[in-house]
């Protein structure tokens, strides 16, 4: 069993490693969580280095890449301190360059190379969260025209986006999942408001609600095969919930050594508060979870490599990374003490964005749900 | 014709331990590109476009230098091709023993334009090595070089000395010595990367290039060198309690 | 057999004087061969027993006498060539060992004759240790690192012109002189360094401010020294660069690499601002001030209050 990296990987991090230190510092990151602006500058200079072309196929002009280096660039950037830095790029892109016209194709990877998030993904519903059947926003077919009505709500990255990668469905199909199509639709297409959501989480990908009113869009830009929407969607959410991990085990890695640097110089009772066994306790604890966060994820990585079935992997990642992330973040906030609640230490935010993760992209409790019920399956 | 540049694969004494008995312990280091190396690839690169000729790579060490990781390092950051020279003379090398390697490894390619070099490597800080080599070439060796172009069949070399800006003309080749800052290396792409490992590289040994002979300066002794003890009290915390304290520290030395 | 002469290389810089106080060291004449100007011939006559100057064509860099040079050595064979780090000197002894077929030996602090050897001992691994070896009489060129002063004056040596194949494969097609003060950071009492901790250039001047009060000189660490971009070559502390040792070295938003703190060894008191607590700096210090030095220097220069030393009491 081989735990080393390749020398390309060891090279790559060097290369991110590089990158980072002059494109993402400690307070370039903090600057964008306080401005709730997107790091928009860094993800141009990593697409200028060839990172964000990473995993695409090459007739797109990407460098094909196993899953495996993929988490580790993404764990390394999440490390820096910045959350969905780099990762989630692929998998939106990926909807489009599998599914897509050419039209839509180009457009994607145009935003892409301008450092822009190339759409954000309108799913969610005030009525639709962990239950998609709840899914009420309607795409009326009709002489090559499509009219949207309906709300969306949680939309990240809705303000900033050039397009919305929509779900909606079809009234006239009756039944939940054949009924639903995914549409890219231009956020600035007339009939399209926003509410912005103030969300304590994630102020570098701010959410709002998103209402359609008679929107109406020529039928390209329907995306894939109509009725097929969710099918659509789903390919890539083993991915998306193996790239969410990778984001809670480098921001808790980031956590614990801010944590564990802290206990060592800062003083009381006349010596470094590292040297108390409560806090040594904490940071043990700390790192075994981090430790196990990213065996799990490499783990988990390879077996989507070997092409291995990863229903209950999938999950099972997911769910400890984003409870056990939080968990690191949060004896880190305690480590710090009253610092640590302040927005002056990393740990705070780290503590905010990892606590956003146990909602978004599966609740750890439909973990639950995904992973129980294929392991009673499996002992059946 | 090409462009060549040379580059050590070497230890940071910033990884490094020094023992009671004066000698380095380089466990917890990892070699790499000597740091100001990258920005002599690159500006050897640069030339090597304006002049439409391959940039080739060259590096010496004793036999263990060679591995993939320092070819992909090294090939990853716009080398067309590498030459890793290996001698034995190397084990114990000097700065002359160096450069001999590298002059016997120089006589494999037929036409070189110029060989670029770093300022100075990460672990001996000296910057010897290429205006040495120069010197076995017999071809100018010019360091602190921040700029090159090319004009016509001749190049152009900028530097800035102690007291006056020099714009220099080379019409045969030469060893040029680049500063830290001459060009800013870019970060080695995905591409290249991956790329890396299938680009030439060869390795030429001691029956290539021969035997090399060189005085050497024989060690009688070593002892690690004399740091004062400091106590490197911590003054964390409010700000102002700590300059408080930093200034009367000051003060008490007489200072302000 | 050698002649005996120690040579010591001068160029134009004129950093000579810890090369000077090394070829002093193992004793006899010093003769200094001086590849540049006139004056900076006549500057050695007074520190030296004999001078020979190389005069260099108008038209090429002091560079095109390497091979001259190097014949010159082969012929006399002086027991020793001494010459500072600068980069014509490197090019110059660079030849002159190519041709005598030995090593240059960097980072020389000190040498002597000994047992019919040259005895010398130099840094090694970035500063981390010192070794001591020993060298064939003939066989040692030496690299010295540093010193403004040439050393006491005495009677005034003869200038003799000497004239060496120069070659004409490099011309020298413009040269324009730079105002610049060489500074002597060897000597200041009060030193601020500055590390890649500043963000941008213009941030510089917050740190002369505060090393203004403190009637500091400015320095950095290598990264930020080269050219005329943010400190000069002769700013740099470190194992190449300058040395120091003043009563207080202040280190703002540097790391303390052992590359750098090696050339500050002397000082007799170092006090380090960084916001990393882990960096090197920090445990090689009298005292660390962990804080971000965007607040902690202009604080600092307030409550060292004015020119007269009287303190303003610190914070807000």
């Amino acid at each position: 069993m081989e735990f080393n990296f390749t020398d390309e990987q060891e090279l790559l991090l060097q290369s991110l490693d590089d990158l980072l230190e002059r494109e993402c510092s400690e307070q370039y990151i903090a600057e964008l969580d306080a401005a709730h602006e997107p790091p928009t500058a860094f993800r141009k200079a990593m697409y200028d280095t060839g990172f964000l072309s990473l995993g695409f196929p090459e007739q797109y002009g990407g460098t094909p890449v196993d899953a495996v280096t993929l988490v580790l660039l993404a764990g390394r950037v999440a490390r820096q301190g910045l959350n969905n830095g780099y990762g989630m790029e692929l998998l939106q892109a990926m909807d489009i360059l599998e599914f897509g016209s050419e039209a839509q194709r180009e457009e994607i990877l145009g935003l892409l190379a301008q450092g822009e998030t190339p759409f954000a993904l309108g799913f969610t519903e005030p009525g639709a969260g962990s239950d998609s059947s709840g899914l009420r926003t309607s795409a009326v077919h009709r002489d090559g025209q499509v009219v949207f009505n309906g709300t969306k709500t949680l939309i990240t990255n809705a303000l900033r986006s050039r397009n919305l990668l929509l779900m909606a469905r079809d009234p006239a199909v009756s039944g939940s999942r054949g009924a639903i199509s995914m549409y890219l639709v231009p956020t600035d297409a007339p009939g399209i408001t926003y509410n912005q959501l103030d969300k304590v989480v994630w102020h570098t990908a701010d959410s709002c609600e998103v209402f359609f009113d008679d929107v109406t869009l020529p039928e390209s830009c329907l995306v894939g095969t109509k009725g097929r929407g969710f099918e659509q969607l789903m390919r890539n959410f083993e991915f998306e919930r193996l790239v969410i991990a990778s984001q809670c085990w480098g921001q808790a890695e980031c956590a614990f050594h801010d944590a564990a640097a802290y206990a060592a110089q800062r003083q009381q009772f006349g010596q470094p508060i590292g040297q108390f066994q409560l806090i040594q306790q904490k940071l043990v604890d700390m790192a075994i979870k981090v430790e196990n966060m990213g065996n799990l994820v490499l783990k988990t990585a390879w077996m989507l490599d070997q092409g291995l079935d990863l229903r209950t992997q999938g999950a099972l990642c997911k769910r400890y990374c984003a409870l056990s992330a939080f968990e690191v973040a949060d004896d880190a906030v305690q480590i710090f003490g009253g610092i640590g609640l302040t927005n002056g230490a990393r740990v705070s935010r780290i503590w905010r964005d990892t606590r956003g993760h146990r909602v978004g992209g599966g609740t750890d409790e439909i973990m639950v749900h995904i992973a129980g019920r294929q392991i009673v399956k499996a002992h059946n | 014709m090409s462009v060549a540049v040379i580059f050590k694969w070497a230890y940071s004494p910033a990884d490094a331990q020094v023992r009671s008995d004066g000698t380095l312990d380089l466990s917890r280091a990892k070699a790499a590109i000597s740091e100001y190396d990258p920005v002599a690839i690159a500006a050897g690169r640069q030339l090597a476009n304006d002049l439409g000729t391959d940039l080739v790579g060259l590096t010496a060490g004793p036999a263990g230098i060679d591995s993939p990781l320092m070819r992909k390092a090294a090939l990853s950051r716009g080398l067309d091709r590498l030459f890793v020279a290996t001698h034995s003379a190397l084990e114990q090398a000097n700065s002359t023993v160096t450069a001999n390697v590298l002059a016997a490894a120089l006589g494999r390619e037929p036409e070189i334009a110029a060989v670029i070099a770093g300022a100075e490597s990460v672990d001996d800080a000296a910057g010897q090595v290429p205006l040495t080599l120069a010197g076995l070439l017999d071809w100018p060796g010019l360091a602190g070089v921040s700029g090159i172009a090319v004009d016509g069949g001749a190049l152009e070399v900028y530097r800035t000395g102690a007291n006056r800006q020099e714009t220099l003309r080379l019409t045969g080749p030469a060893v040029l010595a680049v500063t830290t800052n001459a060009v800013s290396p870019p970060v080695p792409g995905m591409k290249d990367i991956l790329a890396a490992g299938k680009k030439p590289a060869t390795v030429l040994d001691e029956a290539e290039l021969g035997p090399v002979t060189c005085a050497q300066a024989v060690e009688v002794g070593r002892r690690p060198t004399a740091v004062p003890r400091r106590e490197g009290r911590v003054l964390d915390g409010e700000l102002a309690e700590a300059v408080r304290q930093a200034v009367s520290v000051i003060q008490e030395a007489g200072l302000a | 057999m050698t002649t005996g002469q120690v040579w010591v290389i001068v160029t134009d810089d004129l950093i000579v004087g810890n090369a000077l106080a090394v070829a002093r060291g193992l004793g006899g004449p010093v003769t200094a061969l001086v590849v540049g100007s006139r004056q900076t011939a006549d500057r050695l006559a007074p520190v030296v027993s004999q001078v020979r100057h190389l005069a260099i064509d108008q038209d090429t860099p002091a560079e095109s006498c390497a091979a001259g040079l190097a014949d010159l050595a082969a012929a006399e064979a002086p027991a020793a060539v001494v010459g500072n780090a600068g980069a014509t000197s490197r090019a110059l002894l660079g030849a002159v060992a190519a041709r005598l077929g030995g090593p240059v030996l960097h980072h020389v602090t000190s040498a002597a004759l000994k047992d019919g050897q040259i005895s010398l001992v130099r840094t090694v691994g970035g500063g981390l240790a010192e070794v001591a070896e020993a060298v064939d009489v003939g066989q040692a060129v030496l690299a010295v690192r540093g010193g403004s002063d040439l050393g006491e004056a005495g009677a005034t040596a003869p200038v003799a012109e000497l004239a060496v194949t120069s070659s004409s494969a490099v011309r020298l097609t413009s040269a324009q002189s730079i105002n610049h003060q060489a500074v002597e950071l060897g000597s200041a009492k009060v030193v601020v360094g500055v590390g890649r901790g500043m963000k941008a250039q213009a941030d510089v001047a917050m740190v002369r401010d505060l090393a203004e009060r403190l009637g500091a000189e400015l320095a950095c660490s290598r990264p930020l020294a080269e050219g005329a971009e943010w400190f000069g070559h002769d700013r740099y502390i470190g194992v190449s660069g300058q040395t120091i040792a003043p009563d207080l070295y202040l280190a703002v938003g540097l790391s303390g690499q052992v590359q750098h703190l090696s050339g500050a060894h002397g000082a007799k008191l170092i006090i380090a601002i960084n916001n990393d607590p882990d960096a090197p700096v920090m445990t090689n210090c009298d005292l660390a001030m962990v804080a971000d030095l965007y607040q902690a220097v202009p604080a600092l220069t307030a409550a060292l209050g004015g020119a007269s030393g009287v303190s303003e009491s610190g914070g807000k």
